[in-house]
């Protein structure tokens, strides 16, 4: 330690001693000490941490039926001011073909220069914005305040499996509505039904390029990334020559713009751009049938063992730890397999296993600045205008909501996420957001989440930083 | 930062390192070996034409294989730059030819993985952990280079400029990670006085945190 480090240290206990208030006694909790770290271990991993009472609620219910009502969003309706937040939001509501209008009128706008230009791009950039902000601020706050807290969480597993890039061209306009038509319907429903509406969402077309390939004009993007990240997996047992053979069967499969805008048509099976000759995939011979070749494809790769092994992993890395236990994923694989891919009931089975409830489980994941930043919303409850705040924080934090440029989505591990820098800086955001935060709330709210030593440190601390060190300490980085 | 504004100030001999949106790496000799030597990784994420960079625009056959995109010959108008009558520079890459002339530049030509994935991921993955094939490798190459050094492993020996720290030095040995260098200049929360000696509480020798944090 540097000898300035040793000098702070020594002020910080001076300044401790004479600023510090004794921890305030708390008063009797709901629940024993297991109770209470079970109930926090499954509001951290079906959701994203505690909001304030949120502890007590689940021990009063137990964790078991607060887990049944999570696999049944719909029996948890949402609160009637989030509800009215999010209709504000007016560009999250319209369809895909209106935002698309509005992107295009504005790009227009600049390079007709019929307008006086520099007048054209800043009402451009006016018109991004709404639309990147708006999309952002519905997700931020349903993730927050919404109590279907299972349900948000697997909206971000699922775009973030099947993701898409706001930042290329017209995705800016289409991903709101790509996460509300083709991700959030089928969040905890059948795996097939999420896989046909991605592939024939314009922002997957766009951004994987199928909507441009064609007989004679081959794009094997979507296709690649349709067996090696959406399905089985780059070990699923697949060739080069099983790409090229998949991208052929999916030529014409693309959305006219045009026609987006003008009857929010959102896909087209354009026959004349279709290879209608023999193909030879998977082992399989594949006659021409036009858009039925493509649906026979997602078919057969939904239903494929090895996608059931890839997303079984998939989930139990992300719900219960980094290296996930293999017999556990196997059985998730089985159920996914027996369930014909209904991912509620995978789900089911993943929460009722030992792996994910056993106390070794327990904050074993580092969280990703998504996680971090939201659960830092929710256990403060979510200051006023905290939103743009926070969304700077996950562009500095290098996660920006829908701003993941590769199709691969941004990793749940402590290996990607874990370095000096990002700790810096999810402690400048802890100290940014701690400023008008009451500890002792906090604390309160957190629960077991805080360790007793920890919450010592703290308490010594100046009241105004107490706060700012809940947030920023190691035990609010696990989940 | 641009690409080829990057590429154009290393070409001007500039000494500092830029940010450049997504990744740059650094690793630097032990200070007491008295040695101003520095290698310099820049991984261009996107992908690269080679033989629109380094062109064979004396081969007869490279004119007719590409009859719309090809460098014109050296002399001509725009035409490519040469190198060594068979090999033609990019007209765009002007700026690196003193490089060239002085000796001091060299192209690795036709050079890649010897492992045949077509995933983009995995084909990045295995440039940064140096082990085609292989993806359970834990660290990535410059963490081992650092690691196999002489002299003190000081915490700034190596540096990256992105995002977060990437694959290729990831690993046992200290490495810094600057989002940019912007912020790297910025005095942090951490040096004010009555956060410091909290959170330095909080970290230091916490068996997960403690090593990043003090790093």
């Amino acid at each position: 330690m540097r000898a300035w480090r040793k000098l702070l240290l020594l002020l910080w206990f001076v300044a401790g001693a004479a600023l510090a208030e004794a921890p305030e006694p708390l008063e009797p909790l709901e629940g024993t000490a297991e109770e209470r770290a079970s109930a926090l271990h499954v509001l951290n991993r079906l959701g994203y941490g505690p909001a304030p009472g949120e502890i007590d609620l689940v021990v009063r219910i137990g964790p078991q039926r607060w887990i049944a009502s999570q696999l049944q969003p719909e029996s948890l309706p949402l609160p009637e001011p989030l509800a009215a937040r999010l209709a504000a939001l007016a560009t999250v509501h319209m369809p895909a073909g209106a935002v698309l209008d509005q992107f295009q009128a504005a790009q227009q706008a600049v390079r007709s220069g019929a307008e006086d230009s520099d007048d054209a791009k800043a009402q451009r950039r006016a018109v991004l914005a709404r639309i990147a902000r708006e999309a952002a601020e519905a997700r931020l706050l349903r993730a927050v305040a919404s109590p279907r807290q299972l349900e948000e969480v697997m909206v971000d597993f699922w775009f973030n499996h099947f993701n898409v890039f706001a930042g290329k061209g017209q995705d800016r306009a289409l991903v709101a509505s790509y996460e509300r038509d083709a991700i959030r319907p089928h969040a905890l429903g059948h795996f097939r039904a999420l896989l046909g509406a991605t592939a024939k969402h314009p922002a997957m077309l766009y951004y994987l390029d199928n909507w441009v390939s064609k007989a004679g004009g081959l794009n094997e993007n979507y296709a690649r990334e349709l067996m090696e990240l959406h399905t089985l997996g780059v070990d699923g047992g697949y060739t080069q020559r099983d790409v090229t053979e998949l991208a052929r069967m999916l030529t014409g499969w693309t959305y006219v713009p045009r026609r987006l805008v003008a009857d929010n048509e959102t896909f087209y099976f354009d026959s004349r751009r279709h290879d209608a000759r023999i193909k030879q995939w998977l082992g399989r011979t594949v006659t021409a049938a036009g858009q039925a070749e493509g649906e026979m494809a997602l078919d057969v790769l939904a239903a494929h063992p090895a996608t059931a092994r890839h997303i079984a992993y998939k989930l139990a890395q992300y719900f219960v730890q980094d290296q996930p236990p293999p017999a556990l994923v196997a059985r998730l694989a089985q159920r996914f397999g027996d369930s014909d891919g209904d991912i509620r009931a995978v789900l089911q089975a993943l929460f009722a296993s030992d792996e994910f409830m056993a106390p070794t489980a327990r904050a074993a994941k580092f969280k990703t600045p998504y996680q971090y930043v939201v659960s830092a919303l929710r256990a403060t409850g979510a200051p006023p205008d905290s939103a743009k705040a926070a969304l700077a924080a996950l562009n500095r934090l290098g996660m920006p909501l829908y701003g993941c440029q590769t199709p691969d989505g941004y990793k749940s591990t402590w290996q990607a996420w874990l370095n000096p820098d990002a700790l810096a800086l999810r402690i400048g955001y802890a100290v940014q957001l701690g400023k008008e935060v009451d500890a002792a709330a906090l604390r309160t709210a957190l629960g077991p989440g805080i360790r007793p030593a920890t919450w010592q440190t703290v308490g010594a601390g100046a009241p105004r930083v107490q706060a700012a060190l809940l947030l920023g300490s190691p035990d609010f980085m696990e989940r | 930062m641009e690409r080829r504004d990057f590429l154009a100030m290393l070409a001007a001999g500039a000494g500092a390192m830029a940010p450049l949106g997504r990744s740059a790496w650094a690793a630097t000799a032990p200070a007491s070996q008295d040695t101003r030597r520095k290698l310099v990784v820049v991984m261009l994420r996107g992908a690269a034409d080679g033989l629109n960079i380094v062109a064979p625009v004396a081969d007869p056959d490279y004119a007719q294989l590409r009859p719309t995109i090809a460098l014109a010959a050296p002399g001509k108008d725009d035409g490519a730059l040469d190198l060594d009558g068979y090999f033609g520079l990019h007209p765009a890459l002007l700026p690196l030819m003193p490089l060239w002339r002085e000796r001091r530049l060299a192209f690795i030509h036709a050079s890649g993985s010897p492992d045949p994935t077509r995933s983009h991921f995995d084909a990045q993955d295995y440039m940064e952990s140096a082990t085609p094939g292989i993806k359970n490798t834990p660290d990535g190459w410059m963490n081992r280079l650092a690691a196999a050094l002489p002299g003190m492993a000081m915490p700034t020996r190596t540096l990256s400029i992105g995002p977060v720290l990437p694959r290729i030095l990831a690993g046992a040995a200290p490495a810094v990670n600057l989002a940019s260098l912007a912020s790297a200049g910025k005095a942090g929360v951490l040096e004010r006085p009555t956060l410091a000696g909290g959170f330095d509480q909080l970290y230091l020798g916490h068996p997960r945190f403690g090593k990043a944090y003090q790093d």
